[in-house]
């Protein structure tokens, strides 16, 4: 029974232990022989032992009112003195108090026998403490009031109670516990019909054993008390029932032999009556305690592989969430699978990954997870709704509710979404990257939901995992920033140091040409012009010219690519390969690249590096284009397709400022840019580019941006 | 034109050293050419009142190296330097070390002549 009992289950207890109590009296007092006042079975006490140990002390006060009226119902009825029926009462309580009282200070779990402690602490307390000691209580009773023999009561009194604590008790509760799921219709139909088979087994065994010699003499060589017989069957019970096999093969088996000693059967027939059935007693008592043990260690296993296996399972999430952020490039989708197969695992209807604490560029975005049949809650605005939470969450904390008493009286906004979201779960881990909380892993359910401590260590693993991942990809995102930079720079330096050789190169032949027209001018100034002088500095100055266009010629040949590679291509993939160059780029810049094709083949003939180039410059452009709008407006759409007269077309559209009016005719001119930065040659080389294909390049602008036509010829499909 | 005045004039390239050799010595003055800096150490002796005028960029050792020699042996004669192409940083440089004048190629005849003007006067 559980430690917080629904009301009905508080009425049910005092009926249920009376009629038990008034049951396992009756049994007792058939099995008294007489003038012997103790019963060779008493199974009341062990029914009141495991009544106490399946209520709250609180409540034991209840059960054993609920006992008294049936006691003394029953026992006047006997014949007994009201002095001797009041004084058994206190000893029969003494007996199941003391039980309950050392098996609750011994076990973990006092109603439960699936462990060798809980089991050992059962024996040791309920199986022979309480038995042993409240029986000096008992005899003296006896003794006193009809006279007995102390030690002859005693002695009846100890192995019969032993016996029934044993047999009575675990088979008591676990029934009860099994009933129970059997009532919810957990048991499987094989477990049941496999309990059936062994009910009948124990029963068959123990007549066989223990009734009329007839039956027993049938079977040649048998000997006259096959007591060992039963042992395989409280094996069987052991392995495959548990402590309430044996308990109930035990029990079995006692209720057997005691009604076949009443009925003038015993197994050891050179004893009186009352020796022999305890010494069956004491066989029985041995036999089952060890096998008891037994059974509990066979449940320790059971609980070890269990928990191994759920290791493992836990493992595999682990191994599986870390694995998902290596093997796929897109970050988004393995968090998302991650937080799919942590809401399997955990069984949350909701989990997320939130962002916390200053925003952290495009990072900054919630990932969330709604279990198939409850409602989605629509991105990260709905744990906004918690203020509370969130805050402890930002401070490091990590903040459980189970319920909404959970939720402390101040965080009246966190209560009320508690409530309108009908939770009746929420977890949130807070995960740091460095120094700062960045984030938060969070988990809720619509139904009820404990989370035990190794869960809790289970979640602050999975959460350590995806703030690493976190922190990976923002390295990843920083890297990629900086590789950005350096290509920047490394392009500035090499145009730089080009500019710097240029003029170098060029310089010196001008340096000469000035000099010598200078000089001729000053020759042909003078009162005595030399005129070999001047015919050789004109000479010079002639060489310096070719030098000089030399020099230009050498610059154009290095710039120009000296062999263009005509095939065919499709213009489609031209664009697409450009797209995909620029990803990273788009992704830090947060632009958005839409592209939208006609649907029409637009097969060419061209240079596909060429032309890359040139579609790469026409997109770039556009992209520097939009530097200053909101993130959001941020988007180049590039149209690909026919335009109809046998040419293939691209239309890149920007949604920028547009340029300068009256600049719409300079732009494809070499040096001009309306940028701080770069060389002005991108729409210049995109035009030689194009015009070199027999492609025609057009620019439009307007306030609202520029768009960009590229024309360029479709090829001859192939025979 | 009393004393004849000297200029050497060092640059790599024979184009430019022919050039300027004729405009200088149309101007009046002696004009010496090394196509090389250690073609100018190698002399026995310069002359003076003389003007150094040097290419700041040339293969082997630059103008400003062997302004920097010169300084190390003792002897500051007066240095006009010349470049294609100069930054800023360089012509700081190459003035705080004691040139008198950093020109760009081409270079216009009267910017030249009073540069040589100007450090011929620093002979005395």
């Amino acid at each position: 029974m559980s430690e917080r009992p629904a009301p009905f289950r508080l009425a049910l207890i005092a009926p249920v232990v009376a009629a038990f109590y008034y049951a396992g009296a009756q049994i007792g007092l058939a099995l008294t022989f007489p003038p012997a006042t103790t019963s060779v079975l008493w199974p009341p006490n062990a029914i009141l032992t495991a009544a106490l140990l399946m209520v709250r002390p609180r409540l034991w006060w209840l059960c054993l009112a609920a006992a008294l009226p049936v006691h003394i119902l029953l026992e006047i009825d006997a014949g007994f003195s009201a002095r001797l029926v009041g004084l058994l009462f206190v000893t029969n309580c003494s007996e199941a108090l003391l039980a309950a009282l050392t098996v609750r200070a011994l076990s973990d779990a006092p109603a439960q026998f699936d462990s060798f402690r809980r089991v050992a602490a059962f024996i040791a307390g309920a199986g022979l403490f309480a038995p042993i000691v409240s029986s000096f209580g008992d005899a003296a009773v006896v003794h006193l009031v009809r006279a007995e023999n102390y030690w002859d009561v005693w002695r009846v009194r100890v192995f019969a109670n032993v016996l029934t604590e044993l047999s009575v008790a675990p088979a008591l509760i676990l029934g009860w516990q099994g009933a129970q799921s059997l009532i919810a219709s957990r048991a499987r139909l094989r477990s049941v019909i496999e309990s059936l088979v062994f009910v009948v087994a124990v029963l068959a065994l123990a007549i066989f054993v223990f009734g009329r010699p007839g039956v027993r003499d049938a079977m040649p060589g048998t000997p006259p008390t096959p007591i060992v017989l039963l042992l395989p069957v409280f094996g069987w019970a052991a392995m495959r029932f548990g402590v309430g096999g044996v308990s109930a093969a035990l029990l079995g088996s006692a209720a057997v032999a005691s009604y076949e000693t009443a009925e003038g059967q015993r197994p050891f027939a050179t004893l009186p009556p009352v020796d022999s059935l305890i010494a069956v007693q004491m066989i029985l008592a041995v036999v089952a305690m060890p096998l008891m043990l037994l059974a509990g260690l066979l449940g320790d296993r059971r609980q070890a592989a269990a928990n191994l296996a759920a290791r493992l399972r836990f493992e595999e999430l682990l191994s599986g969430i870390a694995g998902s952020f290596l093997s796929l490039t897109d970050h988004a989708v393995a968090l998302r699978t991650s937080m799919m197969r942590v809401s399997e695992f955990f069984d949350a209807d909701h989990v997320a990954l939130i962002q916390l604490g200053d925003a952290d560029g495009e990072l900054e975005s919630d990932n969330e997870w709604s279990g198939p049949g409850v409602m989605s809650l629509k991105g990260g605005a709905a744990w906004r709704r918690f203020p509370s939470a969130m805050a402890r969450a930002l401070n490091g904390e990590t903040v459980v509710w189970n319920t909404a008493d959970a939720i402390p009286n101040t965080a009246t906004q966190d209560f009320l979404s508690f409530d309108e979201f009908r939770f009746r779960f929420l977890a949130i881990l807070p995960f740091v990257d460095g120094p700062t909380v960045r984030g938060a892993l969070v988990l809720a359910t619509t139904h009820d939901r404990l989370l035990s401590d190794s869960d809790l260590v289970q979640l602050r693993l999975i959460a350590d995992v995806l703030a690493t991942a976190r922190a990976r990809r923002r390295a990843e995102l920083d890297a990629q920033r900086s590789r950005h930079e350096v290509a920047q720079i490394a392009r500035r330096a090499s145009m730089g140091e080009l500019a710097s050789a240029l003029a170098h190169q060029l310089n010196q032949p001008l340096a000469g040409i000035m000099a010598n027209a200078q000089a001729a001018q000053r020759l042909l100034g003078s009162a005595t012009p030399a005129a070999a002088d001047v015919h050789e500095g004109l000479v010079d100055i002639v060489d310096d010219c070719r030098r000089a266009s030399d020099v230009i010629q050498r610059v154009r040949d290095m710039v120009a690519p000296s062999k263009v590679q005509m095939a065919p291509l499709d213009l489609a993939d031209v664009v697409r390969e450009v797209a995909m160059l620029l990803s990273s780029d788009t992704l830090i810049r947060r632009v958005r690249l839409s592209l939208e094709f006609g649907g029409e083949a637009t097969p060419i003939r061209g240079d596909r590096v060429l032309l890359q180039q040139a579609v790469l410059n026409v997109i770039v452009n556009a992209i520097d284009a939009m530097a200053d709008q909101r993130v959001g407006d941020r988007v180049v759409t590039v149209w690909t397709g026919s335009s109809g007269n046998s040419h293939a077309r691209i239309r890149v559209r920007d949604h920028g400022a547009g340029l300068p009016p009256g600049s719409e005719a300079q732009v494809f001119e070499p040096f001009f840019s309306t940028k701080t930065t770069g060389l002005g040659m991108g729409l210049a080389i995109a035009r030689s580019i194009i015009e070199s294909h027999g492609g025609t390049i057009e620019l439009d602008s307007d306030a609202t941006g520029v768009v960009v036509t590229i024309n360029l010829p479709v090829a001859e499909i192939a025979a | 034109m009393t004393a004849l005045r000297t200029v050497y004039l060092i640059d790599d390239d024979a184009s430019v050293r022919r050039g300027l050799g004729r405009l200088l010595k149309s101007a009046g003055y002696d004009v010496i050419t090394c196509d090389t800096p250690e073609a100018f150490l190698a002399l026995e002796s310069y002359r003076k009142p003389s003007c150094l005028l040097l290419d700041i960029r040339m293969p082997g050792m630059t103008g400003l190296e062997l302004q920097r020699a010169l300084h190390e042996e003792g002897s500051h004669p007066p240095i006009v330097l010349l470049s294609g192409h100069v930054d800023a940083a360089t012509k700081e440089w190459a003035m705080s070390e004691g040139a008198v004048a950093v020109l760009s190629k081409p270079v216009d005849y009267d910017t030249l002549v009073n540069a040589i003007e100007l450090g011929l006067s620093r002979n005395r």
